[in-house]
Parts: C-alpha cells; sequence; structure tokens
C-alpha cells in the first residue's frame, strides 16, 4: 500500500473511532510531514483522497477540518479501482445490459448495446495469468534499459518548453513531414504530408471513418475471421457486416469481384498481417482488389497494424499506392511503442483531406501536442528505427521459439500454418473442440490464450486457439505449450 | 514590370498560410500576372506588406523553389524563374484555391512586386459527390457551411486578445523541471497496455477532490470521467444522449463548437438569447426541450454570468420538462465577483442531480498541451459513456493523464491556478482600465464577472461591422474574436471578445490602442 494510503488509512481510523472529532482541525501538512518524516506531498495526497471521500473538507488557504457531515460507515465503499477495471474495456466481457429501466437511453446507445451484445468476447483481461499469450503487442523488453532512457530525458527537455503553441487539429506540421518520410522508407507510401492526419490511436481512425462513411445498412465489406473491435467501430453506427473468407493469402477477392450483390461503400482490409489469421495478402490480389474498387467508387479502408512485422518473405507495397484515391491508409505505433500513448496516424485521399479535417477538429481539437513531440524525437534522433528492429529480431525469435514448440505437438491436436505477419500464431483444433472451453480450462493452468471461433462471422466456425508470442519469453513458451497439450489432451481423451 | 498583387488568405482555412501564399503566387506565375525574371519582395519587406510573420514567407518561398517556380539568388533575392518548369510541379493544393489573385494597376515604380492581402472568413466546401458520405458527414459539411466560422488560428499576433491559452511564465524554473523529469522519468516503469475508458483512478481522485475544494461540487471520482478535452465531452455527451430531431436548446449566441456535435446528430436546435445576466430563463417557458446546453460561468462569446435567481428557474424549468441540462465549466475557476453555486451544485440539493451534467478542461487556459478534459456524468448515462469512449479513442492518453497527476501531486497544479487567477485579476483590472478610455457613444461593455474574456459591444448608431474590424486588427498586429458570427439566428450585435489572460499589460494597452484607432476607422468607413 502506498504511504499516502497508510496515511489515509490511520486518520479514517481516527475520525472514524471519534479521536478526531466533527470540525476539528488538523494539524497543517507541513508539521504533520515534519512529524511523521514523510514528504508534504504525500500528505497533501492522503488529504486530497480523504477529501475526495467526504473525511475532510478543506478550504482553500485555510487548514483541513474533519467533514461535518462523515461519510455514512458500513459497508465499506466500492474502492474505484475496482469499479474503473470493471468498466473500462475488459468490461466488453460482461454483456449484461446495464441501462436502467427508468431512463430512455438514445438512438445510438441503444444500437451499441445490442451490438456489443451480439459481440461474443472472451478475453479475460481484467485476470492476470503466469504465462500470457493473449497480449498482441510487440516485446516491451526493448521498449526499456538506457536507450530508453535516455530518449526519456531528451524529450523531457523539450517538454518543458511545450506547453504553448497553436494546436493544429491535423497534428504538427514537423511531426507529418517525419511519418511522410517514414511511410515512404518501411513501406514505399509516397504522399502528400498535408493528407497526414495525426489521431489519438487507430482506434480513432477507424471511428472518423465510420462517422463520415456509416449510416443505419451501409454495406462494409469485412475480413471473417476479422477483428471484433474493428467490426464493433463500424456497426456502432450502423453498419451491415458483409463476411469475405480469407485464406493464406489474405482475403479472396472474387467473392468481391464476382458477386451479384451490389458493391460495398467500405472494404476494411488487414492486409500486411491479417488479424486472427496472420497471412498477407497477395500481391496479385491487392493489385485485383485496387482495380476493383476504382471500378465500384468503393473506399477500401487499409489498417495496415503490424505492417513491420511480417515473416518469410519482403512485405509487399501497401493498398494504398495502388489506388490513392480510393484508400484511407491508417498507420499505428501502439504495437510497436505503447499503446495507452493513444496516437496513430491516417492518410486519406485529397479528396477527402478537408472533411476529415473539420471532423478531426470536432472529435477532440487534436491529438495531445505532448504525445506528438515525444513520438517526433523518437522518430527524429532515430530511436524508433533502432527500437523497431530490435523488437523485429525478438519477435522474430519468439515466433521460431513457438513454431518449435509445437511443431512437437501431437499432429491430430493441432493444425497450423506458420504466420506470415503480425505477433499471433493461429492453431487449428480438431472439429469437435470448443475452443472457449479450452480457452477458460487454459486459464485454469494459469496460460492465457485467445479463442478463434468469436471471430468468426459466419457459423459454424472452426475451433482454434490465438497465441500472440511477441510478448513471452523463450522459457515461457515451451511451458505454455506443455500446459497447452495438457488441455488439449483431456479434452480430447489422451 | 512590377505588379502590386493581392493575396486572399483565408485565415480558418485547414491549409497552412505559407502553402495559401505559395498556391496563390504559383496562380499568378502561370497565368502571367507576374512575368519571368520579376523579382519578388525581400523577405521583410513582404511579411510586412502581408502583415504576417517571416517565417511564414520563408515557407511560402522554400514551397515555390521546390516547385520550381522561384529561383532564389543567395545576396540577390528571389526571382520568378525564367522557364516553368510543370513536370516538377505537384501541386494540387493550388487548385483547392479558386478565390485568384488579382492584379492592381500599380503606382509604385520600382521593379519589385509588391503584395498586399486580404482575409477571408471562411470558405464554402462541397462534398465530393462521388463518395458515400454518411448524414453525419453531410450535416457537418451543411452546418460548416451554414455558419462558415470557425477559428482554428492560422496566425500568430504580436498583440493576440484571442486565445485562452495564457502566457503566463509559471511553468518554468527548477521546480517545473524538477517535477518533468521525475514524470518522464515514470513513464519508463508504467506498466503498458491499455490503460481505463474512465482515465486512471488516481488521477479522478485527484481532480475530484480539488473540484470539492475549489468548486463546492461534492462529486466523487467513480462518477468523473477523464476525456480528450473538453470538445470531446461535448461530442460524446451529444453522441449518448441526442437523437435525430432531439429538441436542443442553446445560447444565443453561442460557439459553433458547442453546437455541432448536437446539430450534426441530426438534433433541432432552439436558440433562446441572453442578457448580462445570462440566458432569458423566462422564455424557457414557451419551449419544451430534450436536453439544454448552458455555458453557466462565463458565458462564450458574451461573457455573462447565469444570475443565482435564473440558475434556480432553469432547474425548475428542467425538473418540469426532465430535460437533460448540459453545465459546460467554461471560465470555471476565475471569479471576480460573487460566485455562484453551480447547476450541478444545486441539483444534488434538490435531488436531480440525475438531470446535469457538468464538465471542464484542464487545457484552456491551464496547459492546451495537455488535453484533458472531465465530465461529471450521472450513473443512468455512465455505462453507454464507456462504450461510446472506447469506441471514439479507448482512453485518454497516458502520456497527458500522468503528467497532470504529477502537477497535482506535487501540488504544482493548485499552486499555479492560484497565481493564474491572481494574475486574471490584475490583467482583467488592467484591461477595464484601458477600455473605460474609449469613447461611451462607441462601445459599451459590462466588467466581465468571471472567465478570462471581456466582450466590447459596439453602439448600434455607429454601424460598426466586427469582421471588419477583425480583417483590419489583424493586418494591424492585433488578434480579436467577431461576436457577429456568433449569434445564428437573424438579428446579430456586433462586438469582439478580448481575451486578458495571454498579454502583458503594457501589449493590452498598446493592443486597445491600435484597436481604438481601427474601431473607430470603421465607423468612418460606413458613414462615408
Amino acid at each position: 500500500m502506498p504511504l499516502y494510503e497508510q496515511l489515509a488509512r490511520e486518520l479514517r481510523k481516527l475520525i472514524a473511532s471519534g479521536e478526531l472529532k466533527s470540525g476539528e482541525q488538523l494539524p497543517s501538512v507541513q508539521s504533520i510531514s515534519a512529524q511523521l518524516n514523510i514528504s508534504v506531498s504525500t500528505v497533501r495526497q492522503s488529504f486530497s483522497q480523504l477529501t475526495a471521500d467526504g473525511w475532510l473538507s478543506s478550504q482553500q488557504g485555510s487548514r483541513a477540518k474533519v467533514s461535518l457531515k462523515l461519510p455514512a460507515t458500513g459497508p465499506a465503499p466500492k474502492c474505484i479501482e475496482e469499479e474503473t477495471n470493471s468498466l473500462s474495456f475488459l468490461d466488453l466481457e460482461n454483456t449484461e445490459g446495464k441501462i436502467d429501466g427508468r431512463s430512455k437511453p438514445n438512438r445510438w446507445t441503444k444500437r451499441m448495446q445490442s451490438v456489443f451484445e451480439g459481440t461474443p468476447f472472451y478475453a479475460r483481461y481484467d485476470e492476470t495469468v503466469e504465462i500470457d499469450f493473449r497480449a498482441g503487442k510487440a516485446p516491451t523488453e526493448a521498449l526499456s534499459g538506457t536507450a530508453w532512457q535516455n530518449a526519456l530525458t531528451r524529450w523531457s527537455a523539450r517538454c518543458i518548453d511545450i506547453p504553448r503553441g497553436h494546436n493544429n487539429p491535423a497534428g504538427m506540421p514537423e511531426l507529418r513531414k517525419r511519418i511522410a518520410k517514414w511511410i515512404y522508407q518501411q513501406r514505399n507510401i509516397e504522399c502528400d504530408e498535408e493528407n497526414i492526419f495525426i489521431v489519438s490511436g487507430a482506434q480513432q481512425a477507424r471511428n472518423l471513418i465510420a462517422r463520415l462513411f456509416v449510416d443505419e445498412g451501409t454495406s462494409v465489406a469485412f475480413e471473417d475471421p476479422g477483428s471484433n473491435f474493428a467490426k464493433l467501430s463500424f456497426q456502432s453506427y450502423g453498419a451491415k457486416i458483409r463476411p469475405i473468407s480469407v485464406d493464406g493469402s489474405g482475403i479472396i477477392p472474387t467473392e468481391l469481384t464476382e458477386s451479384n450483390e451490389a458493391a460495398p461503400s467500405l472494404l476494411y482490409l488487414t492486409p500486411s498481417a491479417q488479424f486472427p489469421t496472420g497471412s498477407v495478402l497477395s500481391k496479385s490480389r491487392r493489385t485485383q482488389i485496387a482495380d476493383w474498387a476504382k471500378a465500384n467508387e468503393v473506399i477500401i479502408v487499409e489498417d495496415d497494424n503490424n505492417c513491420e512485422f511480417t515473416y518469410e518473405s519482403r512485405q509487399s507495397s501497401a493498398v494504398f499506392s495502388y489506388a490513392p484515391k480510393h484508400c484511407i491508409y491508417i498507420g499505428t505505433f501502439s504495437q510497436l511503442l505503447d499503446p495507452a500513448w493513444r496516437i496513430a496516424f491516417l492518410l486519406v485521399p485529397e479528396r477527402m483531406r478537408d472533411v476529415f479535417f473539420r471532423s478531426k477538429w470536432l472529435a477532440d481539437r487534436c491529438t495531445s501536442p505532448l504525445v506528438q513531440t515525444l513520438l517526433l524525437e523518437l522518430i527524429e534522433t532515430g530511436f524508433l528505427k533502432r527500437h523497431l528492429k530490435k523488437s523485429q529480431s525478438l519477435c522474430e525469435e519468439r515466433r521460431a521459439a513457438l513454431l518449435a514448440e509445437i511443431s512437437g505437438m501431437p499432429k491430430h491436436l493441432v493444425n497450423f500454418t506458420p504466420t506470415k505477419g503480425g505477433l499471433n500464431q493461429a492453431i487449428w483444433l480438431p472439429a469437435s473442440t470448443n475452443d472457449i472451453e479450452v480457452f477458460q480450462n487454459c486459464f485454469e493452468l494459469g496460460l492465457g490464450v485467445l479463442p478463434m471461433s468469436p471471430y468468426f462471422l459466419r457459423q459454424p466456425a472452426p475451433p482454434g486457439i490465438l497465441l500472440s508470442f511477441s510478448g513471452v519469453s523463450h522459457a515461457k513458451i515451451a511451458d505454455g505449450v506443455k500446459r497447452l497439450q495438457t488441455v488439449l489432451g483431456a479434452a480430447h481423451g489422451t | 514590370m512590377a505588379h502590386k498583387l493581392t493575396l486572399n488568405l483565408d485565415v480558418f482555412s485547414p491549409l497552412p498560410l505559407y502553402l495559401q501564399i505559395a498556391s496563390q503566387v504559383k496562380i499568378a506565375i502561370e497565368n502571367d500576372r507576374l512575368s519571368p525574371g520579376e523579382k519578388l519582395p525581400s523577405i521583410r519587406d513582404f511579411a510586412k506588406q502581408l502583415q504576417l510573420s517571416q517565417s511564414t514567407i520563408r515557407e511560402a518561398i522554400d514551397k515555390l523553389v521546390e516547385w520550381k517556380l522561384v529561383v532564389a539568388r543567395p545576396g540577390s533575392g528571389n526571382y520568378v524563374a525564367r522557364q516553368t518548369n510543370e513536370s516538377g510541379d505537384k501541386s494540387a493544393q493550388a487548385s483547392e484555391l479558386t478565390e485568384n489573385a488579382a492584379p492592381a494597376n500599380s503606382e509604385n515604380g520600382d521593379n519589385e512586386s509588391s503584395f498586399s492581402l486580404q482575409t477571408f472568413v471562411g470558405v464554402l466546401h462541397d462534398l465530393d459527390p462521388q463518395l458515400p458520405w454518411s448524414h453525419e458527414a453531410r450535416a457537418q459539411n451543411s452546418c460548416f457551411n451554414e455558419h462558415p466560422f470557425h477559428p482554428w488560428w492560422n496566425t500568430e499576433l504580436p498583440y493576440d486578445f484571442r486565445s485562452g491559452e495564457s502566457s503566463f511564465d509559471f511553468m518554468q524554473g527548477q521546480r517545473w523541471e524538477r517535477i518533468i523529469s521525475a514524470w518522464t522519468s515514470k513513464l519508463s516503469s508504467l506498466p503498458q497496455g491499455y490503460s481505463n475508458a474512465a482515465g486512471l483512478p488516481e488521477l479522478r481522485r485527484c481532480i475530484s477532490g480539488w473540484l470539492n475544494k475549489t468548486r463546492n461540487l461534492q462529486c466523487s471520482p467513480e462518477n468523473l470521467l477523464i476525456t480528450t478535452g473538453a470538445q470531446q465531452c461535448r461530442d460524446l455527451i451529444a453522441q449518448i444522449t441526442t437523437n435525430e430531431g432531439s429538441r436542443v436548446v442553446v445560447e444565443e449566441p453561442a460557439s459553433i463548437t458547442d453546437i455541432l456535435a448536437y446539430e450534426t446528430r441530426g438534433a433541432r436546435l432552439i436558440h433562446i438569447e441572453q442578457d448580462r445576466d445570462g440566458i432569458l430563463t423566462e422564455r424557457l417557458n414557451e419551449v419544451q426541450a430534450d436536453l439544454m446546453h448552458v455555458i453557466s460561468t462565463a458565458n462564450f462569446p458574451t461573457g455573462a454570468t447565469l444570475s443565482a435567481e435564473r440558475r434556480n428557474k432553469l432547474l425548475d424549468w428542467a425538473a418540469a420538462n426532465q430535460t437533460l441540462v448540459v453545465e459546460d465549466a467554461y471560465g470555471a475557476g476565475f471569479h471576480y465577483a460573487n460566485t455562484e453555486a453551480t447547476l450541478y451544485q444545486l441539483a444534488q440539493q434538490r435531488d436531480l442531480s440525475d438531470f446535469v451534467i457538468y464538465h471542464g478542461s484542464f487545457s484552456q487556459p491551464f496547459m492546451p498541451a495537455l488535453r484533458i478534459g472531465f465530465a461529471l456524468l450521472p450513473a443512468r448515462l455512465r455505462h453507454s459513456y464507456f462504450r461510446t469512449k472506447w469506441i471514439a479513442d479507448r482512453h485518454p492518453s497516458i502520456i497527458s493523464q500522468t503528467l497532470l497527476l504529477e502537477l497535482f501531486q506535487e501540488g504544482f497544479f493548485e499552486d499555479h491556478f492560484l497565481k493564474l487567477t491572481a494574475a486574471a485579476t490584475q490583467r482583467r483590472k488592467h484591461l477595464l482600465k484601458e477600455l473605460t478610455k474609449w469613447p461611451p457613444d462607441l462601445v459599451r461593455f459590462d466588467d466581465v464577472r468571471a472567465g478570462f474574456h471581456q466582450a466590447v459591444w459596439f453602439a448600434q448608431s455607429q454601424r460598426i461591422d466586427d469582421l471588419l474590424v477583425f480583417e483590419r486588427a489583424m493586418a494591424a498586429g492585433v488578434g480579436v474574436i467577431p461576436i457577429s458570427p456568433y449569434f445564428l439566428k437573424e438579428k446579430k450585435r456586433h462586438g469582439i471578445l478580448l481575451n486578458f489572460l495571454r498579454l502583458s499589460e503594457s501589449d493590452i494597452t498598446e493592443g486597445c490602442k491600435r484597436l481604438l484607432s481601427i474601431v473607430r476607422s470603421c465607423t468612418q468607413s460606413l458613414e462615408n
């Protein structure tokens, strides 16, 4: 328990027991700090917690007093951490309706509610496990050590002067310039930096796109299987999702080009590292899809998440390069750095630029310049490039280690193709397996995996599990696969 | 042959000014209004003629050089290229700007071209008809076109009364540097991965504690949510409360930012006028509404503070009609007279807390770079909010949140806020002192009771156009906010809004001096 909480707890006891009476003035922060030999800020912190919880009342400029109206004792007040854990995104697993009967939820709320409830979600993210294959982000080790410390120190010098300046909704011009250069070098995309928007994470990018192009009934072609989170973004605005099958070379274009149905308005793609299968969209399919989009005025949403992590072959050019007037490109640094920073970018065709500009302004004015300068610093100093190399080689190693381990598993239990892109390895299970049970049973053994069937749009879905290898060390990979084999063996009576 | 060209710059355009300049010079060259080999004014003169900074002009020239339309001869100056190279040009931006530079008769005999500036307030845009825009996109576009005043400030001005940003030197020195370095070094040990949609629990506790202490709100950290700035609060609140056809009461005049969130979602707006005591609550009795948006402390743009009597009347009406009241805390914490109880607080006392949302910001005027706002939401809306926030952008950035937390925990934020309010009191006094020197038949103003903007109304008899004042002021290096564009109904009143946080006392004096002569010039031009 942090020091300030200990102090707060002791003070609370004194008040509850009546030793400190309602209205009584407390000693000054400075004198408590001196008496207990703890810092002034710690005392302040416990005071503000007690004030927030209603135990103390403090007026500006005068000493804190014990509240006249004390909080009811009895059942312990709900701890805010508990509440927010259940109220954060992790709550998606809890599909119970929470809108109380008296209030009238608006149309958006009702639709979103039903969309969330219609999306099975199994992850138990709010629980920690010993060996966790659920994370889906780059190795955290790469973002530590002296190089990282030094980068933060350099950036902090920049932050000292930061609080000034105009906030351009599209982002800081220097950063947009750097990103244009970065995607030219990394992805061979040629673009005008004026068409780049800095956004608060790839989710905001998807949200802005959905707001501008999705209405009730708008047809959105979507990878099947595909990312539930991405799907929710479009469905919340009323999209009708049209499933397009995925094989080892990405989505199957003939399901679009030779379909009798009218062309959809949007096509959502994760071509560099299809989620969750890990396939990479082949070059011939990229051109095929681009040509079809141009001919049918379809907007391609190219979510290039994890484009940095491809294996076995060279990266293909982005779909954007084949259809620059019909493609919105989403690039993110979340997986590579830390998703909690909330920074990503959008590259839009010029004909959409002004509308995105206004939309971003309406959504949140601009993405925090603090985060923007951090990214700028990391790109300018070459940190990001070195960090990328380090992450790539760690991922290669871990992928190889995982593949070596699962190759040793009995063939009648698992079937897999080595992942071509991204941070996840999909493993298919015998048709009779219930992958959600496997997920739950793994959890019992301290092993975090994700079930595959919830990512499928059409039923019956083939059972499988998803292992994100990027965040798991060598030793744990071997141990984890052993536990997995135990669970699968039990499920199939071996 | 020397030319005088007028450049039409849209100060509210998303295109940066340097690009607008470069594009228009490009058009002038292509249309032979500038001849090959002709010398452009020096960067200093160019900047002086346009009343813009030299760095903006330099960027524009760089762009023209990049497009191979202008040749820079070191030591001599910049010249229109002899042969323009179309192939090297990828400026589609130019086509965006349909307003061409028009030639004007030149009377000066030298060999240099000269430029003058004409500013525009917003340009209408059409949506590309080939694209499948949503209702919301169309609504957004027509709202923007209907109210073509959307100030994303594009220029820096020496006497800037526009921005809500403060210019104090509180955020420097050893203490500040220590905090920044403590904060950044903590960042490296933070757990990675997604965080809470509602914000960090410790920060929610700090903010609610501070609000309870300074604004007597009696809120709990559970119902306090952290957002990505106040703008996102408005947007998400509108998203979870408004339907197509919802009736929403807004103040007249009002900021477009406050309104667009509702209007783009199909709400029907009911505009109710205000006077010096805020919105005319007696008019409320004539209407029924689902929602009401009100800035109770210091209205933008009128600066009015809602009187205690009207606060109660407003709540009576809301309770009778079951109307949800969204109380925007803009300007809260800056008080120069009695502090009125917030609607949120009054609603709690009357057991109406389910009907009031309170929201505010830590960006303006404290630190815009933070992009942190907060909302106090009734329990019935919270669950929808969390999901909507998760759809919008998952959660507020951990970077901003940890900085604000550090500032709270070190006591810096509170100290800073006290200094800020003390300084605001000083500068308000100084501004009012300057303004009282203005002829009373020219302008009229009520001393602002809270916030950091002073509205100055032009006497109707003078028929002064505030947009003209705005344009002329800008050319003279003075930034003001014209008020008439914020009137969304027919009857507009003209005036200007002056932020008194940003400028030093001597700059306020100089800015006011320049402004007064501009305002005078605007009356004369109408009389003539």
